[in-house]
This record gives C-alpha cells, sequence and structure tokens, in this order.
C-alpha cells in the first residue's frame, strides 16, 4: 500500500529543517482540510483565559488540532502542509521549538510555509495554524 | 485529464495569466511543496545570518525561488507543467508586476500556467526577503 | 459522497473540518476576489477597480466565485478549503455574514481567516483561496 512520503532531496542536510521540502501523497487519498485554529478553546469562550505567552499559544493550538485529527482516526503523521501564521516574525524559534517537542520521537514532518500577518482571527492570537492531512488509501 | 486548467471562458483562455482553476484527477499523485524564499533551500534552523543573506533585486530573488522549485520538481520527475498551485506572498505589493514577469518566463514555451493566488503581508522568514512563493504539483500516477 | 463534513472533537467549537474521498478530484481555484475573473496582467484601470465597501466587494467576489466553481461542474457544496484573507479583520463577519446570506449555513467549509497587508488592487479588502472536491473529466 503507497503511504505519504516524506521527500528530502539531500537526506544529509535533512536535520537543518523542522518541515519537508515536499511531501508526496499516493494517488485515491482522502484528503482532510481543518479550520485554522489559534490559541482560543472555543469561537465562544470567554473565560478570558487566553495566554499571552507565545509558547503556551502553540501549545494550545496544537491540542487544538490534535482533537480534530483524532476524532478522524488521525495523527499528526497525517499532517502533509501548513500554513504558520504569524503576527511577530521573531516568534518562530520558539514556535518552531515547541512544535519539535511537541512530536516527540516522530521523524514526521509536514511541508510548511510560515508567513508575518498583521491580526489573526482572534484578539490576542500571535500565532495561527493552518492545517491540511491526508490518508493513503489502499 | 489528469491536470487541466478550468476556464469559465475558454475562448479567454490567453487573456489571463493565470487560469481561474485548476482541476486534479483523484488518480494523480500529489506533492505539496514547502513555501520558499530566495535562501537555499537546505538552510539551518533556527536561521544563522551567514545563510539568509538575501539579494536586493526582487528579480533575482523571484529567479532564486524558482530555481528552487525546479530542482524539487525535477528531483520528483516532475516539470513546470506539472505545477497545480502558487500561493504568492510579497512584503511589497508595487513589485507584483514584476514578480509575474518572471514568473511567465518560467512557464514560457510551456502552454501551461498554474492557479495562483498572492496576498500582501508583513514579513516572511529572514530579513529582506520580499517574495515567498509555495506549489503545489501533481502528475498522473504511472 | 465524495466531500463531506468531518468530526472536529470532543471539547470546544472548532471550525469545521472537511473530509474529501476519491474518486473526487481537487480544484485549486486562482485568487478569488472582487476583480473580474479573466484581467489582463498588469490588470487595466477599470478591471483594477474595486467598490469601496466589504459588503459589494464580497458580492462581486462570491459572483466570481460561483463562475468558477460552475465551470467545474460545482457548487458552494464543492467548496472544502477557504483561506480568507482580509485586511481589516473586523470585516471578517460581515464577509461571513454575506457567504451564509448567499450560500446558506448548512454547508460549512474548512475556514482559516488572517489580516494582510494588501492585495494585490488597491483598495481591495479581501479575498479568498480555495480548494474545492468534485468530479473531473
Amino acid at each position: 500500500m503507497a503511504e505519504l512520503e516524506l521527500i528530502e532531496l539531500d537526506e544529509s542536510k535533512a536535520y537543518m529543517l523542522p518541515y519537508a521540502p515536499a511531501i508526496k501523497v499516493p494517488p485515491g487519498s482522502e484528503y482532510y482540510f481543518l479550520s485554522g485554529a489559534t490559541e482560543v478553546q472555543t469561537e465562544r469562550d470567554d473565560s478570558g483565559d487566553y495566554p499571552d505567552d507565545i509558547r503556551e499559544q502553540t501549545l494550545r493550538v496544537l491540542n487544538r488540532h490534535t482533537d480534530v485529527l483524532e476524532a478522524n482516526g488521525l495523527t499528526w503523521e497525517n499532517v502533509i502542509h501548513v500554513y504558520e501564521f504569524l503576527t511577530d516574525m521573531r516568534d518562530a524559534n520558539i514556535v518552531h521549538a515547541t512544535m519539535g517537542e511537541f512530536y516527540g520521537d516522530s521523524t514526521w514532518k509536514p511541508a510548511n510555509t510560515l508567513i508575518g500577518v498583521n491580526a489573526l482571527s482572534t484578539p490576542g492570537a500571535r500565532f495561527e495554524l493552518d492545517v491540511i492531512a491526508a490518508k493513503a488509501i489502499g | 485529464m489528469p491536470i487541466a486548467q478550468i476556464h469559465p471562458e475558454p475562448a479567454r483562455r490567453n487573456d489571463v495569466q493565470f487560469p481561474p482553476a485548476v482541476s486534479v484527477d483523484s488518480n494523480d499523485v500529489f506533492f505539496w511543496m514547502s513555501g520558499a524564499t530566495a535562501i537555499p533551500l537546505y538552510h539551518m534552523h533556527p536561521h544563522i545570518d551567514e545563510e539568509c543573506v538575501l539579494p536586493d533585486d526582487i528579480r533575482e530573488q523571484t529567479r532564486r525561488i524558482l530555481n528552487t522549485f525546479d530542482e524539487v520538481l525535477r528531483f520528483n520527475g516532475l516539470g513546470w507543467k506539472d505545477v497545480v498551485k502558487f500561493s504568492q506572498f510579497l512584503t511589497d505589493m508595487r513589485e507584483y508586476d514584476t514578480v509575474q514577469e518572471v514568473i511567465a518566463d518560467f512557464f514560457a514555451g510551456t502552454d501551461w500556467a498554474p492557479a495562483s493566488t498572492t496576498v500582501g503581508i508583513n514579513a516572511l522568514s529572514a530579513p529582506g526577503a520580499r517574495l515567498e512563493i509555495d506549489v503545489v504539483a501533481a502528475k498522473p500516477a504511472n | 459522497m465524495s466531500i463531506t463534513t468531518a468530526q472536529t472533537g470532543r471539547g470546544g467549537h472548532h471550525g469545521a473540518a472537511v473530509k474529501v474521498t476519491g474518486p473526487s478530484g481537487l480544484y485549486f481555484l486562482s485568487g478569488v476576489n472582487p476583480n473580474p475573473v479573466y484581467h489582463s496582467q498588469p490588470l487595466t484601470d477599470a478591471q483594477a477597480s474595486v467598490p469601496a465597501g466589504i459588503r459589494d466587494q464580497t458580492e462581486l467576489m462570491l459572483s466570481n466565485l460561483v463562475t468558477m466553481l460552475k465551470a467545474g461542474g460545482m457548487g458552494w457544496s464543492s467548496v472544502a478549503k477557504i483561506i480568507l484573507y482580509v485586511t481589516d479583520i473586523r470585516e471578517a463577519t460581515a464577509v461571513r455574514a454575506a457567504i451564509v446570506d448567499r450560500f446558506g449555513d448548512v454547508w460549512q467549509p474548512a475556514y482559516t481567516t488572517v489580516q494582510v497587508d494588501n492585495l494585490v488592487t488597491r483598495g481591495a479588502r479581501v479575498q479568498m483561496d480555495v480548494i474545492a472536491a468534485g468530479p473531473t473529466a
């Protein structure tokens, strides 16, 4: 059965990149398009509990997406492409380090496009992650 | 057809640089590529300054990005005719027309252009980077 | 059906998730915006002009979306994913409302909304990056 494949042009340099140059998705795969997530737990959350800390925001974003992935029987190893939208590009290193810790021992890395934008969908959000996932079918 | 331009008005196909849409058959293999600025494909993260020296000329930035994708496409047995979608991110929209000219050069002679979306944004991953492009490509399975 | 609503998890209210299975093809649309679908590069002044208000711009944009989807034999419920780019995040609500007014709220694509600096044409306030799913020839 064909699988999702992480394409490196030069394996000896793979360690440099926290993302894949390309992800190859076999024919007939299922695609999952997820709505973007910021740190806000619900669109109607009025707890006022929105962390300002970028690391904490990143963890919340990742946990929100994990919920959705798991509900569809998927893992982060099904994620093929992400957009990382940041309001302050200086946060990029912490975001990437936090994501690296979150993935743990997994060697999987999706394709990634990192963009600095003016504002995100919820006030105070510094990071939004847009996720596309896929599942290879036999 | 495995990958095709979709035109509401097929007679006007040559009026536009990019088609309104591109369709990809489910029997195709997809390649989702990371976005690239004009720094080399393989560079350290966190960034180190010496690897992130960007040319000042937007034409040169565009060429370097497209050359990076040329390398990734060819590594996967693909060409420019297999590119389905460009997403373009510019820090200075005054440079839009120039960037599209350079892109047109890369597609010259292919009788093909991908779907493309462009937005003007704040910042990219390295200081001095003024353009980022990300690419989706596809080809038939066999 | 090969394009359906996917699960969004146990807690909280997340935006929609959408699942696409074969034999559906994927359609990648060029930036859907208030400017004419067919325009030269560079755009002429007439092609580049947009109305002032977000609602009027959104109506033009959505009409263009319908035109592009129809050319592929599709409609609103074929839209899998939208990245909604606005120049003022406070206007995102108005855009979403206009979408519901035109297409109803039964079918929900996946949305990501961000505020950007600007779009290709002066005065444009909204653009969508759209992926749709439907049969291919």
